[in-house]
């Protein structure tokens, strides 16, 4: 073996392009690194927006029902209770949602210099009954979804921000790919124990195992907010973002009263030609503008479970007497591909083996970030050398990011079930937490040296998350075994995976304590190991 | 369809892996030569493709082959870490489980 011996110097252009390639991975990669582990796992988590719902608000049982017949109660509970709005909004309860909920929207004030009518509250109602439901007042899934991309900043940083990262991470898987020189032959090669050879493997392995699904879920991410980020065509070509709306999405029904007062017809018949329209699929919103005018209509939108596009898709009907109106044309190649691209982002077609997989996916990439960032630090310690302040930083970082937010995480929910379902502002009180909790235990985590920070705060992390289960059953009565016992799987799911959360963080913990404390000597012990001259490209 | 196309593509993967020198004493049982082993794998490979977008059309089928098939190399390679001689036996495993979900 010449370990002593260089390697031949290779063609100018190629090691210059593969080392400033590396230069791009690593320093793009560590900018956007930490964010970009929170919005991986928490878009992960995403994936169970609505079942996370569910899990939040455990006093909501109610029995599933045909939509037409949810449509229908829900319909009367508006006609009762606020005839004479503007538009109502019906949300029907899907095999995911077991509730329905409806938001209405008062007609604007006719004295101009009035202000505006109150924006209402959204209401859960159910389904069966369309009766008003009482649950603990809870963000759910939704803020996790939200805090994916906007991250808890004010609106629009916080997408911008996002927007910025998911740039760099696009930068930093395409640099990551040509840095990458041995694809193939390290394809399947993951060696534990061996310090900073065993983290570019693990990173290595996550990146490359799952390269398709990172580009996809990082590009289509992007381009999810791209009128936002670039809007300039859309300004340029459409007076007001209605008109675009109206010229894109099909021209909502923004049709006048009439004054001439009529009965709404019942909707069941027009939900039925609508699946029959859309080869079964059903309706999942209800939009009725003008409800008790005879010129009311009745604009009822597809839902996006089972077909690749999250693109809308609606017909209006009259509701004074049932006669279809208009159907939004067919999309067009443009609203197709956005469409496609936001639904292979979402994921809302996936049934639940495709949804587990798109989770198992999510979870490898946030591996391939945490993995990556601490392959940063770890390259750049010098064996023996008193770390300079910048590594301490990024260590730092690092363990702030990624091994307090998971316990910020499992904050957030085991606030849901701690904070009183009476209490005033108790939604903001359990986002507070998982803040609080979060950066809270990060700062902490600076009193003590950094190994054992990473292994106490990821201990934590997996007390925390072994403790929802817990919490869950002491407070509610949909603990493991009842749930078991009512085959109410998706409280079973959620026990287990909390359970698995949390064995993944103590085997993190087990891991970090296991690491040999120093190893460096042992790579010292050996200069010559072949490896590492090969991988000088990277470390830049 | 469900996992089936991932299973067969975890067998595809492990085949493609014990064809590889590097891989191939980490068995540490008789394996296939090399070649035979690496003409399995892609067959297999493709095999699994079939299977979901037979099952699923081209849409799902390529996003689940995609994404199973993802989810079956970082299994793999977590296997072959961590216990590689059990590997062959998992990867004949995952075909016999296969077999009845293809029949269903």
């Amino acid at each position: 073996m010449n370990a002593g011996v260089q390697p031949p110097p290779a063609e100018p252009p190629a090691r210059g392009l593969r080392v400033s390639m590396a230069w791009i991975h690593a320093w793009l990669g560590l900018l956007a690194g930490w964010i970009l582990f929170a919005m991986f796992l928490t878009g992960t988590a995403s994936y169970f927006r609505p079942e996370i719902t569910q899990w939040m608000q455990p006093e909501l049982r109610p029995a599933a029902v045909p939509p037409a017949q949810a449509a229908q109660a829900a319909i009367a509970h508006l006609k009762a209770t606020s005839p004479d709005d503007l538009q109502w909004f019906v949300y029907l309860p899907d095999e995911r949602t077991a509730v329905t909920r409806v938001f209405a929207r008062a007609k604007p004030n006719p004295d101009k210099s009035a202000p505006p009518p109150k924006r209402r509250a959204e209401l859960k109602l159910a389904p069966a009954t369309g009766r008003p439901l009482e649950a603990r007042d809870t963000k759910g899934g939704e803020h996790f979804y939200r805090f994916h991309f906007q991250l808890q900043i004010p609106h629009p940083w916080g997408r911008w921000l996002a927007g910025v990262c998911a740039i760099f991470m696009l930068a930093a898987i395409i640099s990551g790919v040509v840095t990458h020189k041995r694809i193939l032959v390290d394809f399947f090669t993951l060696r534990w124990g061996k310090g900073q050879r065993s983290w570019l493997d693990a990173h290595n392995a996550s990146a490359v195992l799952a390269l398709p699904f990172h580009a996809m879920i990082t590009y289509t991410g992007l381009i999810t907010l791209v009128a936002m980020y670039m809007p300039w065509p859309v300004k340029a070509n459409f007076a007001k973002p209605d008109a675009y709306q109206a010229a894109a999405f099909g021209a909502p029904a923004e049709g006048k009263a009439s004054g001439q007062a009529a009965p709404l017809v019942p909707v069941g018949p027009m939900i039925a030609a609508a699946t029959r329209a859309w080869g079964g699929d059903p309706a999942r919103t209800v939009v009725i503008r003008n409800p008790s005018d005879a010129a009311a209509t009745v604009t009822l939108l597809r839902g996006t479970s089972g077909r690749l596009s999250a693109a809308p898709q609606q017909i209006t009907f009259s509701g004074a007497t049932g006669r279809e109106l208009s159907r939004a044309p067919g999309a067009g190649p443009a609203i197709s591909t956005m469409g496609v691209m936001l639904g292979l982002h979402v994921g809302h077609f996936a049934g639940p083996v495709l949804r587990w997989t798109y989770f198992l996916m999510g979870v490898t990439g946030a591996a391939m970030v945490g993995t990556g960032l601490v392959l940063w630090r770890v390259k750049r310690t010098k064996p023996g050398a008193q770390p300079f302040f910048g590594l301490r930083l990024v260590e730092r970082l690092n363990i702030g990011a990624i091994a307090c937010l998971p316990t910020g995480m499992a904050a957030y929910l085991l606030a849901n079930r701690l904070i009183p379902a009476d209490a005033p502002g108790r939604a903001d009180l359990e986002v507070a937490s998982m803040f609080w909790v979060w950066f809270g235990l990060a700062a902490l985590s600076l009193l003590r040296p950094a190994r054992r920070a990473w292994i106490e705060t990821l201990a934590i992390a997996a007390a925390a998350f072994a403790a929802i289960p817990v919490v869950n059953a002491v407070t509610t009565d949909r603990g493991l075994l009842p749930s078991l016992l009512a085959r109410d799987w998706l409280f079973v799911g959620f026990d287990a995976a909390m359970l698995a959360v949390a064995a993944l963080c103590g085997l993190a913990a087990w891991r970090a304590a296991a690491r040999p404390a120093a190893a460096s000597p042992r790579r010292a012990a050996r200069p010559a190991e072949p490896v590492q001259v090969r991988e000088d490209a990277h470390v830049h | 369809m469900s996992i089936e196309a991932g299973l067969v593509a975890f067998a595809a993967l492990a085949s493609l892996a014990f064809a590889m020198r590097r891989h191939r004493a980490d068995a540490k049982v008789r394996l296939p030569l090399a070649p035979c082993a690496r003409i399995a794998g892609w067959s297999l490979l493709l095999l699994s493709a079939i299977l979901a977008i037979a099952a699923l059309g081209p849409g799902f089928g390529v996003v689940a082959w995609i994404g199973q098939l993802g989810v079956a190399a970082v299994v793999l390679v977590l296997v072959m870490s961590w216990r590689p001689q059990v590997t062959p036996a998992l990867a004949i495993g995952a075909l016999v489980l296969a077999a009845p979900l293809l029949v269903l």
